[in-house]
């Protein structure tokens, strides 16, 4: 009961952030309209969550950083997928001297903490959100394809994929018969774990001003903006660091909680196919 | 007669151990069945491997008919996967993943299916059902997934996947270990009944000599890499009999047995 409570929970949450996304496209406010006479409002009837230093409304900008802030930490998490799982596939099945040269790049990309090599990657590349989304990919990418490379050895060395190559099976038919509903779950694991991560990520490189460029309202580029008005709007600074701390906790938990079920099915299993070796 | 499967002076060893199969040669008839004996470590896997061109050999020749294995391209070697099947020692992951057992059960049919329309007339669910029923299980035990049956029932859908296709090569490896007595007298049973056809050859593989004298009509017993023996099965106690094969004998516990090998 309470299991299914939670889960409901965290469906409506993700209804309700997939609703502030569309909601930011449709939004009939401009979040660039300056109006100086009108800046560092508090709340009001006309503006929800007040007006920024320059007059521009919060509402329509903390809305708009929505796309931004979680669209490209999606767009991050799929091409760090799709460039990571064949990878990881490649490897782990091939092996030899593709599989040597594979765990040498990984790690030397591992070597480093995420954050580091994002940085010194986007610096690299230049200012921008597409450029610190390329900066992302070239360090996630790689965690996808350790975590399927080695699913992917431990599988297809099994017997189950023995005597299907012994049937007469191809590859591409080994990689879709037990391969991929191998590596399903934990993929869909790490990516929704990883959605908290980039976020903080893309926003911890807008804020010092290597992602998102104004008037571009991404969260952190709005954190970065509004440093200076601190003592005296707050809320210029709370409201887009709730909604980073927020949705980046979201994921993450989400992806732990999936995290908690995948591995109790995994163990049922397990124990079911004990029960019926034992007899 | 030609042979049907011949391995002839056959070696691999393994990069960097000492371990592998040395000059191995035998020839396998149609309608024969050659039984492998040899402790773990003997070369059996490496044998079982080479045999089903799974590993490149470092010297012989390996043909099944007129195909040889170990010059084969993409095309022969898919025409020697659709003449060969295996059954191999239980394991609980020997299925196809997150599917029922009909998936894992059709998949030689559908992986060749010129040959397996021919056996299965279209109806490829007709076609499960019987073999199910062939093999002594429940037709609706198709529609479960596999951790749902017991080892035994399992090493039953594999021998009915590997006949189903009538394969005209068969290898049993190990087909009974890791199975409690009762299932492995009942799988046993089921492959003396079922592998047996005019045109086919088995070569089966096993620890265990008793499994060997119930199924091969010859026997082949290795030891480091190499066959140190070869007998029919009447000659098994003979005095002649190499050392290591009458050590064996001794340590399957066959000595009620023996009496009645001497009138066979």
């Amino acid at each position: 009961m309470k299991r299914t409570l939670s889960s409901r929970l965290y469906l409506l949450l993700f209804l309700f952030v997939f609703f502030i996304l569309v909601l930011s496209w449709f939004w009939p406010v401009s979040s660039s309209a300056v109006s100086v006479p009108e800046r560092l409002q508090g709340p009001s009837a006309a503006y929800w969550l007040g007006t920024d230093q320059l007059g521009r409304d919060v509402l329509a900008r903390m809305l708009e950083g929505a796309s931004y802030t979680i669209g490209f930490s999606l767009l991050a998490i799929v091409l760090s997928v799709l460039l990571g799982v064949p990878a990881g596939i490649l490897a782990g099945m091939k092996g030899g001297w593709i599989d040597r040269l594979f765990t040498r790049i990984g790690d030397s990309f591992l070597a480093f903490p995420d954050f580091l090599l994002a940085l010194l990657l986007s610096a690299v590349l230049g200012p921008g959100l597409f450029n610190v989304v390329i900066a992302v990919v070239l360090v996630k990418w790689i965690q996808y394809s350790y975590l399927v490379r080695g699913i992917t050895r431990e599988v297809t060395q099994g017997q189950a994929v023995l005597l299907s190559i012994i049937n007469g099976s191809s590859t591409a038919a080994i990689i879709k018969a037990h391969v991929f509903p191998a590596i399903r779950s934990h993929v869909l694991v790490m990516s929704t774990t990883d959605v908290g991560k980039v976020m903080l990520l893309i926003a911890s490189l807008s804020y010092i001003g290597l992602g998102a460029q104004p008037p571009s309202a991404e969260w952190g580029a709005m954190l970065n903006e509004s440093r200076a008005y601190f003592t005296d709007s707050p809320r210029l600074l709370l409201i887009p660091g709730a909604a980073i701390a927020g949705t980046a906790l979201l994921f993450h938990s989400a992806g732990d909680k999936w995290r908690d079920s995948f591995l109790k099915e995994e163990t049922e299993a397990k124990e079911e196919k004990q029960r019926a070796a034992n007899g | 007669m030609n042979p049907l499967f011949e391995m002839k002076d056959v070696s691999y060893h393994y990069p960097k151990t000492a371990s592998g199969v040395r000059g191995i040669s035998f020839r396998l008839f149609p309608g024969e069945t050659i039984g492998v004996a040899g402790e773990s470590g003997s070369g059996k896997s490496t044998l079982v491997k080479l045999a089903l061109g799974l590993l490149p050999a470092d010297e012989g020749s390996i043909t099944l008919k007129d195909i040889s294995i170990l010059a084969a391209g993409r095309k022969e070697k898919l025409r020697f996967r659709r003449q060969t099947q295996a059954v191999l020692q239980h394991d609980v992951r020997s299925f196809i993943p997150v599917k029922n057992i009909i998936h894992t059960l059709l998949e030689p049919v559908h992986n060749f299916p010129e040959r397996g329309r021919a056996l299965t007339n279209g109806n490829d669910r007709q076609f499960a059902e019987e073999w199910m029923t062939r093999v002594g299980l429940e037709p609706d035990m198709l529609d479960r997934r596999p951790e749902a049956l017991s080892g035994g029932q399992q090493q039953r859908v594999h021998i009915a996947r590997a006949l189903s296709i009538n394969p005209s090569f068969l290898l049993l490896d190990e087909p009974t270990s890791n199975l409690d007595t009762v299932s492995q007298a009942a799988v046993l049973h089921l492959l003396q009944h079922e592998t047996a056809h005019p045109e086919r050859g088995v070569l089966c593989i096993s620890h265990d000599l008793a499994v060997l004298h119930q199924l091969a009509d010859r026997i082949l017993v290795m030891k480091d890499g190499r066959i140190v023996d070869d007998f029919y099965k009447s000659e098994t106690w003979n005095q002649n009999r190499h050392p290591y094969t009458k050590l064996l004998v001794q340590a399957g516990g066959w000595n009620g047995l023996e009496d009645q090998g001497k009138t066979v």
